[in-house]
């Protein structure tokens, strides 16, 4: 029996049995859509995390007065005067991995212009802040750098806080707004950044020059975090240690109970946190679909155990035809292979459909591997080969005198 | 005479542990190139069990099977079912025509497992056997739209379709009526007369008494074996 042979006797069997052919590759078919589905999903979640993640700042890392705990306020007292600005200069001029640094202050400061109010955030820093952040002006420009190291009074609004203070449509640039007690000018808009990974509107943000917010706004000269950026991803951990030797150099660092009192925080650990969490959600989801592909083989091997007994007299008469045991066997497993590889293939071509309405629906940029689908096919046909074999062997160990006279 | 079929002592025994049927016993007998032979015998007689064994299906329990000089005792499966490809033509009593197949592909199944003819001439020889029979105006119907005759002409091409050393039918006029039964069994003839051996497997004593040796069984053993000299000339008649 040649491979045409067997294509030629699997298909005008299989398309005898139409509908039941077809509820049965439907099963594959839901199997292996989800499957894809389900990974381009999951990867598209992922790939936006990680867009999100780059659009908080580019290798980003933060240096924290006091011990860094999360969920609670673990800073002792005097932990706000570990950090000065002098210690930003030091790092920028000693720290050769840092390519931009920033301090940051930042205050709750509610805003007035003419009749509107809004209470939103102050945010002190340098010009570098600008490259840590990866900020961009949606509508005039940035503070200059002589302008945000010194004293200047003019400052960035978020998207935010112009929709809250300033009807739609009017120009803010050069208009004066009160920040707290202190006048200031808007010079620029900065460009939307959307909500953050928690949620929290990145847009609802004034940005000025530290010392501005520190002397007239908070009369203080401590700042509350540093923050830069290392020359690339692969400096980042190098930047890091000698962003700590430094540190650690200062004096009164260690704490009376060998604490240290500050603590160095990367964007990629966040990162790396949140791409973790999309892997379990890919893989929690991809099992779900991975076993719905399973029941579709089960689906096979069920209709192929009737078939067998529907042509139990086939069986006898090919046999007594000449056909041998491995001929039989052959046979059946060319149909379950069938279902199973034509699930596979409609499966892919749904699995995309699906996929890109997903992405257009989520807003996710989805994207369809070809190892997933590579994985999807080769999984089907897997599945028809399993799910296909104890059927197979069955009607190839039936007895052909007795094959023959089945009624 | 060269032997197509050499049976010598026989014996079937089913055993299924709580049971014991003893279906053939001490089977003794030779049929000859060209020979039309009829196995007779009531219900129970043995003469199914036989067949099988004649034809490839069984194996015998005891005794020695040698068909066209080949001893078939010991052997496997796979070169039993090679055997049954090449050396035997089956006809059954219900034809046995997979139902929703056209009368060519039909004739073309056995030549699906005989690799040494080569695809592209299936066809050709699917057509010619049936067009032996009669039938190649019928060659694209179903089954279904064929006369019982007509079915089991089907079949006689199927089985001559890749030359057999022996044709077994197997109550082949079982499902017929006289008129379809008087040509099937010519046609039976008509392929003896040109040199192959057919065996035939009945329990109607009409279809018998055409064959010119009638083997007789009863309980598993052989009662007569005898050779109708006089029934040829009958027979000729008859069927003309």
């Amino acid at each position: 029996m040649t491979i045409k042979d067997l294509v030629k006797i699997s298909t005008t069997s299989l398309i005898r049995n139409g509908v039941r052919s077809w509820l049965t590759v439907l099963g594959v078919i839901i199997g292996v859509a989800s499957v894809i589905a389900m990974q381009a999903i999951g990867n598209g979640s992922d790939e936006s995390i990680k867009k999100e993640v780059r659009s908080m700042g580019v290798n980003v890392i933060m240096i924290f007065p006091g011990t860094f705990r999360m969920g609670g306020v673990a800073q002792s007292a005097g932990s706000m005067s570990v950090l000065e600005v002098e210690d930003a200069e030091k790092i920028k001029e000693t720290v050769k991995t840092v390519v931009a640094v920033s301090p940051i202050v930042q205050s709750g400061q509610q805003i007035v212009y003419q009749t509107n109010n809004w209470r939103s955030n102050v945010t002190g820093i340098w010009a570098d802040y600008f490259t840590i952040k990866a900020y961009k002006v949606s509508s005039g420009r940035l503070l200059t750098e002589r302008e945000a190291n010194g004293m200047s009074k003019n400052c960035l609004i978020g998207k935010t806080v112009y929709k809250k203070l300033f009807p739609a449509g009017s120009n803010p640039i050069g208009e004066t707004i009160r920040v707290g007690t202190v006048p200031m000018k808007i010079v620029g808009v900065l460009e939307a950044k959307g909500s953050g990974t928690f949620g929290q509107d990145q847009d609802d943000i004034i940005l000025a020059p530290l010392k501005t917010v520190q002397k007239r706004l908070l009369a203080t000269t401590f700042i509350q975090q540093i923050q830069v950026s290392a020359k690339s991803e692969a400096k980042m951990t190098q930047a890091m240690a000698d962003i700590r030797a430094y540190m650690l150099s200062k004096p009164n660092i260690i704490s009376s109970d060998g604490e240290e009192r500050f603590s160095i925080r990367s964007q990629s650990e966040l990162s790396s946190m949140l791409g973790s969490i999309s892997k379990v959600m890919i893989l929690l989801l991809s099992s779900i679909a991975a076993i719905s592909l399973l029941v579709g083989g089960i689906g096979i091997m069920n209709i192929m155990l009737v078939s067998v007994t529907e042509r139990t007299r086939e069986i006898g008469l090919r046999m007594a035809l000449g056909a041998t045991d491995r001929d039989v066997k052959i046979q059946f497993l060319a149909e379950s292979i069938m279902l199973s590889v034509w699930g596979g293939i409609l499966g892919i071509i749904f699995g995309y459909l699906i996929s890109l309405l997903a992405g257009s629906i989520l807003n996710w940029p989805v994207t369809v591997s070809s190892s997933s689908i590579l994985l999807a096919f080769t999984f089907s046909a897997v599945v028809g080969i399993f799910f296909g074999y104890y059927p197979a062997k069955k009607a190839s160990e039936l007895d052909p005198i007795e094959a023959l006279r089945y009624e | 005479m060269k032997p197509v079929i050499q049976a010598e002592n026989l014996g079937r025994v089913f055993d299924n542990g709580t049971v014991r049927v003893e279906a053939l016993k001490d089977v003794n007998f030779t049929i000859g190139t060209g020979e039309l032979v009829a196995i007779t015998g009531s219900s129970g007689s043995g003469k199914s069990t036989l067949l099988g064994i004649l034809g490839c299906l069984d194996r015998p329990t005891s005794g020695n099977y040698i068909l066209d000089g080949v001893a078939v005792a010991g052997m496997q499966n796979r070169e039993l079912a090679a055997l049954r490809n090449r050396k035997i033509g089956f006809v059954f009593q219900s034809f046995q025509l997979l139902q929703r197949t056209s009368a060519l592909d039909n004739v073309e199944l056995p030549m699906l497992y005989n690799p040494s003819i080569p695809e592209g001439s299936r066809k050709k020889l699917a057509m010619e056997a049936l067009d032996r029979m009669g039938l190649s105006d019928r060659a694209l119907h179903k089954p279904s739209e064929l006369s019982g005759g007509q079915q089991q002409r089907v079949a006689i091409a199927r089985a001559l379709v890749s030359n057999p050393k022996l044709i077994l039918a197997d109550e082949p006029t079982g499902n017929l009526d006289s008129e379809s039964t008087a040509s099937v069994m010519e046609i039976l003839s008509g392929l003896n007369k040109s040199g192959t051996t057919v065996v035939i497997v009945t329990h109607e004593p009409d279809v018998a008494a055409r064959c010119r040796r009638v083997i007789s069984l009863r309980d598993g053993h052989i009662i007569t074996d005898q050779v109708q000299e006089s029934k040829i000339f009958a027979d000729a008649i008859r069927v003309t």
